[in-house]
């Protein structure tokens, strides 16, 4: 799905990448346009880090994941960096999502989240489950 | 915000492919943050707002400054 040229420069920005991410994807067989694409894409990715994993699921099939990850929708991706799954990101990562998806693997692997020290100490404070969605388009 | 703290969760979701989910939260603009399911944010903002108006009226461990 990737040219030659846009394959460089992913490669590129996962190199930033220091432990490894595993993509948790679950897609559905039918009636889910964005679920073919979204693999093919992903599997490109693990092609271009070695620390790029992925781990397919059956959002029908394999209910028991689906359920311990909370994913109700397909396609879900859930990153996980083997301590926590704590980024998501449902729909097709295209467009403008595939550079959120990009930067979210290496935010994961690396563990640095490059937010301040003051939005640090909020969110050291905090007491209750946040639970963020944000919603945006590919282009 | 989801790296730092145990505590948050954070997903990106692709409007396009979930209508019925743009009905759900009234997403008229992008990109709109909806945080446990009643603060919401639009467009994008600097990190300090965003974090302020994110967590508004979260529980904290301190109380807040009278």
């Amino acid at each position: 799905m990737l040219s030659a040229h846009d394959r460089q420069h992913v490669a590129t920005q996962l190199a930033d990448m220091t432990a490894p991410v595993t993509a948790f994807v679950y897609t559905q067989t039918f009636g889910c346009e964005p679920c073919g694409n979204t693999i093919r894409l992903l599997k490109e990715l693990t092609e271009l880090s070695p620390l790029v994993h992925l781990v397919e699921h059956n959002l029908v099939l394999d209910k028991d994941a689906a359920a311990a990850d909370g994913v109700e929708r397909a396609p879900t991706i859930v990153l996980s960096n083997g301590s926590h799954r704590r980024v998501r990101f449902e729909g097709g990562p295209f467009g403008y999502e595939f550079a959120s998806l990009l930067q979210a693997l290496v935010l994961v692997s690396t563990g640095e989240s490059g937010l301040n020290a003051t939005s640090r100490a909020r969110l050291a404070e905090l007491d209750e489950p946040v639970s963020i969605q944000v919603f945006s388009t590919p282009t | 915000m989801a790296l730092e703290s145990p505590l948050v969760s954070a997903a990106a979701i692709s409007a396009v492919d979930f209508p019925d989910l743009i009905r759900q939260y009234r997403v008229t603009g992008v990109p709109k943050t909806v945080v446990n399911s009643r603060n919401e944010l639009l467009g994008a903002l600097p990190e300090d707002s965003f974090i302020i108006q994110a967590l508004r009226d979260m529980k904290t461990t301190t109380p807040p400054a009278s």
